[in-house]
């Protein structure tokens, strides 16, 4: 029924999904230049990915951060690969005997302009600081793509190059630990539910956010007000809050006004009185009580520590 | 420098901008930047609704769909997307629903399907 290329590439979409399915969201599956159904399945796919990347990393958008991964190769005169760095493997599925040794190009995909002559792209690059966009083709198929700079290393006459490849990706602390198997204390969450979050729970999560920060120099209302001035009820804030943040919105109240607290005291000689009643509590004593029983320790320590 | 009309051929048809991405374009953000420029460079500060034939274009990053959703839509009276819908419907109902363009936009299977939309915003 299918080719022997058809076949791979079916391999690949499965492998691809397998991947969305472990909560890497990272990788691209490569278009060819066929019109037929694969082509459609790829095309969504890659579309569906991007979404879902999005979707997972913007509902809780204070776990997640954009970090940098970076792979780096070592090349000879010739484009060899003489050394790699370790975190390769887990993001291109590459073993040692796969890539020592080997033209660079073999990883990268066709749309990735690797020069034919060195001398005048390092001239250039040099010259003009120029930025590669890098494709590297993953063991499965599929692609993880970035930027990336090619630089000549001076070494004892002998001429070597690095390749380095930037690609920025979201990084979510809790879903890496929930899928590595590390239960955290919000372990509850994320469950298969947290993905199914609609579009307009996650606007009312960030205007309840928004409502808290803007209130960091006072006490919050009762829950029943906060869910007028949002436009939800009681109940809905209570469970889509703690949802999102793993706390009531009272406690994460209180806790992102300790923190205004400790910021103040560390970046300015502010009387802590000041101090307590911009940051919402009644008195010194009232804001020492409370920021010993979060951090365990008097403010007046934490500031001079 | 990127050129927006290496992606795309642009011209004025009966007030209708017809705007048509070149075979195998493949747009990234700076390509999908680059493209607005060029065309809002075209248009010459006037308005115009478009016509814009995606038929040809191989795919579009979640970057540049959002580019597009916002800064894409200067200067666009309304946007008339025709496409295949085999290849591009997910994408195209990506950019709609999700990217949430900020002019009126509309996929299309014809020309004539898109230009009779287009002709209420003329």
């Amino acid at each position: 029924m299918f080719t022997p290329i058809q076949k791979i590439r079916v391999q690949e979409i499965l492998n691809f999904i397998t991947e969305i399915t472990l909560g890497n969201y990272t990788y691209t599956l490569p278009l060819r230049n066929q019109k037929d159904e694969l082509e459609q399945i790829v095309l969504s796919l890659n579309t569906m990915v991007e979404e879902v990347d999005t979707a997972v990393h913007q509902i809780n958008l204070e776990k997640s951060k954009e970090v940098i991964e970076n792979v780096i190769f070592n090349l000879d005169c010739n484009f060899h690969i003489i050394s790699y760095s370790d975190n390769v493997a887990e993001i291109l599925g590459y073993s040692a005997a796969d890539l020592l040794n080997k033209p660079v190009k073999l990883l990268v995909s066709e749309e990735t302009k690797l020069p034919d002559d060195l001398y005048k792209l390092l001239k250039h690059s040099i010259e003009k600081n120029v930025r590669l966009k890098v494709e590297f083709r993953h063991r499965n198929g599929y692609l993880w793509s970035g930027y990336g700079y090619l630089h000549q290393l001076v070494s004892g006459g002998i001429k070597t190059y690095t390749l380095s490849v930037f690609k920025a990706v979201y990084e979510n602390e809790r879903l890496t630990n929930y899928l590595s198997g590390q239960k955290t204390r919000a372990a509850k969450y994320p469950s298969e539910y947290r993905s199914l979050l609609l579009h307009d729970q996650r606007e009312i999560v960030k205007d309840l956010h928004q409502y808290v920060m803007e209130r960091l120099d006072t006490s919050l209302p009762k829950i029943r007000e906060i869910g007028r001035d949002v436009g939800c009820s009681v109940s809905k804030i209570k469970t889509i809050f703690k949802r999102a943040y793993g706390d009531t919105i009272y406690t994460y109240h209180r806790r992102k006004r300790l923190e205004k607290a400790y910021t103040l005291m560390k970046n300015s000689n502010t009387h802590l009185n000041i101090i307590a009643g911009e940051c919402g509590f009644k008195s010194a004593a009232h804001f020492t009580r409370a920021f010993k029983k979060v951090y365990g320790i008097n403010p007046l320590k934490a500031r001079n520590s | 420098m990127i050129k927006g009309d290496k992606y795309a051929h642009f011209w004025i048809e009966e007030g209708i901008l017809n705007f048509v991405y070149k075979p195998n374009t493949v747009l990234d953000l700076d390509a999908a930047k680059a493209v607005v420029k060029a065309r809002l460079r075209f248009q010459n500060g006037v308005s115009y609704p478009i016509l814009c034939d995606v038929r040809m274009l191989k795919t579009a990053s979640k970057a540049a769909r959002e580019y597009l959703a916002e800064k894409g839509c200067f200067k666009a009276l309304a946007v008339a997307i025709v496409m295949e819908d085999a290849y591009t419907g997910t994408l195209l109902k990506a950019y709609i629903n999700i990217s949430n363009p900020s002019v009126p936009t509309k996929g299309f299977s014809t020309i004539s399907e898109a230009l009779a939309f287009l002709n209420d915003y003329k």
